[in-house]
């Protein structure tokens, strides 16, 4: 049993440290949190996932007011979408409370392990261009209004743009949404994936966007963790405190990193872990 | 005040005031050695029995009087709560203003949708 000051510096450095890895690899602090809290600390994952989530919301509102100003968020495409993903959220965390009472844990864990996985492997892919190439509006162009401008710091100029197939992009919203609820995770590579591939939308507009997305959807489920007892005052503590410090000194750093290198160090710990999270949900180990 | 800079303020210092709860709270515990009836090794244990099913609302209210430390760190996750359910707010008056009638009715979904699982899916689920 680790004494009480140590487990507060314990927490505060594992989040941290899980803040800053979240906000170099674009994954968000959950994706390391919740597998070194469940897997080496011993926390049990109601209050790992509980934890996790609510440092999302801190993560999300300490970036989104940069964001914001730099006039990079979209804010009526997010909150549009986030009609998707809060219905999603609550879908999540009503099923995850069935799951933990039917003792299927384990379940958990493996979809996380593959969510993992599947997230790093999107992040990986993903087109490094600032900006997609171009197609023609839709129906869903004129009715959801998926227009704006942003001024591109890398390209050296004001981009108009305009987002298509609101439809598939809600879709996978709804989906991101019910990981977020079951997981406690920001699922922010499927906001991304949505905006980026299915709703043709630039780079940096959908990054920022699905960053501010993810408080609207982690409050929402936050408030059915709250009922059921996942929070975990003095766990939930530590970590909103260690993940927001954590990535804001990522980010911060995020601007000057050039080479990539560094990067794939990182991708392959989680990897690591997404892979431990599935073993532990087959059975094997611990 | 535009709009875009009235989200940008309410995020922030939803961010920095919960913070500032969630430390107190903390600094609280370890210098009471404790929080009302709770102590230290309970309060501070991976596998604590003491979550937020039993810090409803009212509950957190009558601690932070009673400057007990574990209700600051709930009031600062009740303000973290209710940082983004404030920007929709905001949101959703700015869609109002200007008569914008199809993201009025998207943006008071998804207000219906926070409000749903903060007031009242707990009463549902019997939390």
């Amino acid at each position: 049993m680790v004494p009480p000051l140590e487990l507060l510096g314990l927490v505060l450095g594992v989040s941290a440290l899980s803040g800053l890895l979240g906000a170099l690899t674009g994954l968000g602090g959950g994706a390391f949190l919740v597998p070194i809290y469940t897997l080496y600390m011993g926390i049990p994952f109601p209050y790992a996932a509980g934890a996790s989530l609510i440092s999302t919301i801190a993560t999300s509102s300490g970036s989104a007011s940069v964001y914001i100003r730099r006039g990079l968020v979209n804010v009526r495409i997010g909150v549009g979408l986030a009609v998707a993903t809060t219905t999603g959220s609550i879908i999540g965390s009503i099923l995850v409370a069935r799951i933990y009472a039917a003792g299927l844990e384990h379940i958990l864990y493996l979809i996380f392990g593959v969510v993992l996985l599947a997230q790093i492997y999107v992040q990986w892919t993903r087109s490094k261009s600032e900006l997609p190439p171009p197609r023609d509006p839709d129906w869903t162009t004129r009715v959801f209004q998926l227009w704006g401008r942003y001024y591109d710091e890398a390209l050296g100029r004001e981009v108009e743009y305009h987002g298509v197939r609101w439809w598939l992009g809600a879709l996978i919203m709804l989906a991101a949404g019910v990981i977020s609820g079951l997981l406690g995770i920001g699922a922010g590579v499927l906001k991304v994936l949505a905006m980026d591939w299915a709703m043709n939308l630039p780079m940096k507009v959908s990054t920022t966007t699905s960053n501010y997305m993810i408080g609207i959807t982690a409050a929402t489920g936050s408030a059915v963790y709250w009922a059921h007892g996942y929070i975990q005052p003095f766990l939930a503590a530590g970590t909103a405190i260690g993940v927001l410090a954590g990535s804001y000194v990522g980010t911060k750093i995020l601007m000057k990193i050039t080479g990539r290198k560094i990067r794939y160090i990182f991708i392959a710990i989680l990897a690591y872990l997404g892979v431990r999270m599935v073993l532990r949900g087959l059975g094997y180990g611990f | 005040m535009d709009f875009e800079k009235a989200i940008e303020l309410t995020l922030r210092a939803g961010a920095l005031v919960s913070a500032a709860l969630i430390g107190l709270g903390l600094v609280l515990i370890y210098a009471f050695h404790g929080s009302g009836n709770y102590t230290i090794p309970q309060i501070a244990s991976p596998k604590s029995p003491i979550n937020s099913s039993q810090f409803p609302v009212w509950r957190v209210l009558r601690g932070v009087v009673a400057i007990h430390g574990l209700d600051y760190i709930y009031l600062g996750l009740m303000a973290l709560m209710a940082t983004p359910i404030a920007a929709v707010v905001l949101t959703l008056a700015n869609f109002a203003k200007n008569k914008n009638v199809v993201y009025t009715a998207i943006v008071a979904i998804v207000l219906f949708n926070m409000l749903l699982s903060l007031l009242v899916l707990p009463l549902l689920l019997g939390g």
